[in-house]
C-alpha cells in the first residue's frame, strides 16, 4: 500500500504522465496490481489469473493511454473492472451450485501448520467477504480501501478520481451498511449454532 | 474560509471492545491475513504469457480508421435489416400456405404448432412468437403443441390454447370453428363489437350456433395434419360439407354422419342473436356475409378467454440469460426429471451454441452427474481426467471423485495423488474423510500396509463416528490393511 501512496503523492503535481514502457509498468506495478485484486476480490479468486488479465488488457491499450490520468489510477481502474466481471462470472455460477459455501471452503488451500487457526482465519475471511459482496460496488470499493488497505479518503478520492468529500460520504453510508449487514450475519450464524445444538441433544 | 476534513478512526485502530458493533467490525478487518504476495516467478510467467498473448487491438490509425468504418457499415446493414424485420414483424405476415381443390398443404414448426389447409385454402402464416395465421379462404386444421396460437378472419380473432386441435373454416361466409380438442375461443375486434365466446370442447360454432362435432371429426383432422390427402374440407367437423367450395371438390369421403344444413336458410338461433340486432352485419366487415351472423350469445359467454389466460407448458429459464437458461434446461432434465440421457443431448446442445460460454465449467459438472446417473463410469472418468479440474467449481470434490473412479479402474497411483491433493487441504472434513478412505485403500492395494494403517488412524481421529469408521477400525484391529 506504502507503494501505492507514495506514487499518488508522487504524481500529485505532474501535469500528464509520459506512456510508459509496458515492461517498465509492469515491473513497477504487477505487484500492487496483485495485491489489489487480492483485496478487492473474494477468497478463492486465482490472483495470478487476475494479474494476468488486468496486464492483457494494459498491453492492449497502452497505446491508447494518454496520460490524461494518473497510471496507478488507469490501473486500478482496470483491476476493479477485471475483478467485478470476475465476480459477476462467480456470482452466476453459484446460482447453480447446491453447496457453494462448501466449494468455497473445499477451494481454499492451507499450508499453515495449524489448521485450526487457519480455519478460523479463512472463515473470518469468508464472513467479512460475504458481507462486503453484499454492499454496492462503490461502498465495497471504498471500506476495503479505507478499512483494508489503509487509504486516506484523500488517497483514496485520488486513486477513484471522485471527489474527497463524495469518498467520506460513500464511507459513511459504507460502514452503516456494513454494521447493518454484520448484524443480519450475526443472527444467522447464532440461528445456525442454535440448530446445530438443538441437532446434536 | 477552508474546513479541514480528517478522516474517522479506522475500525480495526479501535481496541479490542467486541461488545459494540463497531467494535466487533474492526476485529473481523483486525483478523485478516495479508494476502500473499505472487511470487517472483510467476510474475514473470504472467509477464511472459502477457507479451505473447496476441493483440485484437488494432494497429495504426488507417487500420483504427478501417475498422470503423466497417463497424458503421455492419452497423447500417444490421438497422437496416432490424427495421426491415420489425416492418415484417408489424405487417405481421411472412409467408402463406395455399392449395388448390382437393390438396393437403402442411406446415410444421416444432413444440409449436402443424397446421394443415385443405382443398382450395390459403393461409397467411405469421410471426409474432406463439404462432399467428391469417385464414384467407378454406379450411384450416390447427393443433397447436406447446404455446397457444391465433387464427385471424377479418376482424374475427380465434384463440387456439395451447395442447389443442381445432379445424377452422372460411369460405366467403361467418367462419365457423371446431373446437376437436381443447377449448377455442372466438372475440370481435373492439371496433366490430367486441364480443367473446368460448366454444367448448367437442362443439362447433357456426352460423347455426353451436353443436357437437361429427363423428369421426377428429381422426379426419389428424389424417390431414398427417397428410393425407383423402380428406375433405367438409369433413373436419367445421364445415357443413356443403359450402361452395366442398360442392366442387372432387368426390371424397363424406362422413354419412354428416348432416347436411342448408346455408341460405337462418336457423331460429340466429334470427334471435342479439349481436345481429346490435351490430347489422359485423362480420361482414371483412368478408362478405352470405347468411345470417353466428350467434355468440350460442356459445357461452366469458370475461376473460379461458384459453388464452390458460398458462402454456413452457419451461421458465433463469432470466439471468439465454445462456443460462439452456443451462437450466439441461440441468432440469437431470435433476428434476432424473432423464440423464436427454440431459446429455442438451449439454451437448449447449457446448454447441456456447463453445465458450461462462458455464462451461458446470457443465462439465453435470455431464459428469449425467454419466454417473447413467452408470457410466467410465465415461464420467474420461472426462474428469479430459478436465482441467482446478478450473472447474468444487473442484475438491472432483478431485475426490476422480480419484475414487481411478482406484476403482485399477489405477491406483494416479488415484493416489488426486487423494493426497485434498487431504492436505482445509477442505470440509467429510471430504477429507472420503480421501483418507480411498487412499488407504489404494495403498493397501498396492502393498504399502504400514502407510495405509496411518490413513486409518487419521481418519478415526478426523471422523471418529465417520461412514468408514467402522471399516477402518477393524482393519486396524485386525492388523490389516483397510
Amino acid at each position: 500500500m506504502t507503494e501505492v501512496v507514495a506514487g499518488l503523492s508522487q504524481r500529485r503535481d505532474a501535469p500528464a504522465e509520459p506512456r510508459p514502457d509496458f515492461d517498465a509498468l509492469y515491473r513497477e506495478h504487477a505487484a500492487t496490481v496483485a495485491r489489489w485484486a487480492a483485496r478487492i476480490g473474494t477468497p478463492g479468486m486465482d490472483v495470478d489469473d487476475i494479474v494476468q488479465e488486468v496486464f492483457l488488457v494494459v498491453n492492449r491499450r497502452l497505446r491508447e493511454f494518454r496520460g490524461d490520468a494518473k497510471i496507478v489510477t488507469w490501473l486500478f481502474r482496470i483491476t476493479e473492472n477485471t475483478v467485478r466481471n470476475w465476480r459477476r462470472r462467480q456470482h452466476l455460477r453459484r446460482i447453480f451450485r447446491r453447496a457453494e459455501d462448501d466449494a468455497l471452503a473445499a477451494d481454499v488451500p492451507s499450508v499453515r501448520p495449524t489448521p485450526l487457526e487457519e480455519i478460523e482465519r479463512r472463515q473470518n475471511a469468508e464472513a467479512v467477504y460475504r458481507i462486503l459482496d453484499r454492499l454496492p460496488e462503490r461502498y465495497r470499493t471504498v471500506i476495503i480501501l479505507f478499512e483494508i488497505e489503509e487509504m486516506s479518503t484523500d488517497q483514496i478520492a485520488e486513486l477513484l478520481e471522485i471527489k474527497a468529500g463524495t469518498v467520506r460520504v460513500w464511507l459513511h453510508r459504507a460502514r452503516a451498511d456494513f454494521l447493518r449487514l454484520q448484524e443480519k450475519e450475526e443472527r444467522r450464524r447464532g440461528a445456525e449454532l442454535e440448530r446445530a445444538r438443538g441437532g446434536s441433544r | 474560509m477552508s474546513h479541514e476534513h480528517t478522516d474517522p478512526p479506522r475500525w480495526k485502530d479501535a481496541g479490542a471492545d467486541t461488545t459494540s458493533p463497531e467494535g466487533r467490525a474492526g476485529d473481523r478487518f483486525r483478523r485478516l491475513v495479508d494476502p500473499e504476495q505472487p511470487a517472483a516467478a510467476a510474475l514473470e510467467r504472467i509477464r511472459r504469457e502477457v507479451l505473447r498473448a496476441r493483440s485484437w487491438a488494432p494497429r495504426g490509425v488507417w487500420v483504427r480508421r478501417f475498422a470503423f468504418a466497417g463497424a458503421a457499415l455492419v452497423l447500417a446493414a444490421g438497422s437496416a435489416m432490424g427495421s426491415w424485420a420489425l416492418r415484417s414483424a408489424r405487417q405481421g405476415w411472412r409467408g402463406s400456405l395455399a392449395v388448390a381443390d382437393g390438396g393437403v398443404g402442411r406446415l410444421a414448426r416444432k413444440d409449436r404448432y402443424r397446421i394443415a389447409v385443405v382443398g382450395g385454402a390459403e393461409v397467411a402464416v405469421g410471426d409474432r412468437g406463439a404462432g399467428s395465421f391469417d385464414l384467407m379462404r378454406g379450411t384450416l386444421v390447427i393443433e397447436t403443441l406447446r404455446e397457444p396460437a391465433e387464427v385471424r378472419i377479418g376482424d374475427v380473432v380465434i384463440d387456439v390454447a395451447a395442447g389443442s386441435l381445432s379445424a377452422i373454416e372460411r369460405r366467403g361466409a361467418p367462419p365457423s370453428v371446431a373446437a376437436l380438442a381443447g377449448a377455442v375461443v372466438v372475440r370481435m375486434e373492439p371496433a366490430s363489437g367486441g364480443v367473446r365466446a368460448a366454444i367448448p370442447n367437442g362443439q362447433v360454432w357456426s352460423r347455426d350456433g353451436l353443436r357437437p362435432i361429427e363423428a369421426g371429426a377428429v381422426s379426419r383432422a389428424r389424417g390431414a395434419l398427417d397428410g393425407d390427402p383423402s380428406v375433405s374440407p367438409g369433413a373436419m367437423g367445421s364445415a357443413d360439407g356443403r359450402s361452395p367450395t366442398a360442392a366442387t371438390a372432387p368426390p371424397t369421403k363424406q362422413p354419412a354422419t354428416a348432416p347436411p344444413t342448408r346455408l341460405d336458410a337462418p336457423t331460429p338461433a340466429a334470427a334471435r342473436s342479439t349481436v345481429a340486432k346490435a351490430r347489422p352485419a359485423p362480420v361482414a366487415a371483412a368478408a362478405p356475409a352470405r347468411g345470417p351472423e353466428p350467434d355468440p350469445a350460442a356459445a357461452v359467454p366469458l370475461e376473460r378467454p379461458p384459453a388464452a389466460a390458460a398458462a402454456p407448458v413452457v419451461v421458465q429459464p433463469d432470466p439471468t440469460s439465454a445462456e443460462a437458461a439452456a443451462f437450466a434446461l439441461a440441468l432440469q432434465r437431470l435433476r428434476r426429471d432424473g432423464d440423464a440421457r436427454a440431459a446429455l443431448r442438451l449439454l451437448d446442445d449447449y457446448d454447441r451454441r456456447y463453445p465458450r460460454g461462462q458455464l462451461a465449467g458446470e457443465a462439465t459438472l453435470a455431464r459428469i452427474e449425467a454419466h454417473l446417473a447413467l452408470g457410466d463410469a467410465a465415461g464420467a472418468l474420461r472426462l474428469l481426467d479430459r478436465a482441467g479440474i482446478d478450473g472447474l467449481p468444487r473442484s475438491a470434490d472432483l478431485r475426490v471423485l476422480r480419484g475414487e473412479l481411478r482406484s476403482d479402474a485399477g489405477r491406483c497411483l494416479d488415484a493416489i495423488g488426486d487423494f493426497a491433493a485434498v487431504v492436505t487441504t482445509a477442505a470440509a472434513p467429510t471430504l477429507r474423510g472420503r480421501a483418507l478412505h480411498g487412499r488407504a485403500v489404494c495403498l493397501a492395494q498396492l502393498g504399502r500396509a504400514e502407510e495405509a494403517r496411518a490413513d486409518a488412524r487419521l481418519y478415526l481421529s478426523l471422523l471418529p463416528q465417520g461412514k468408514f469408521a467402522a471399516e477402518m477400525r477393524r482393519a486396524l484391529q485386525s492388523d490389516a490393511a483397510p
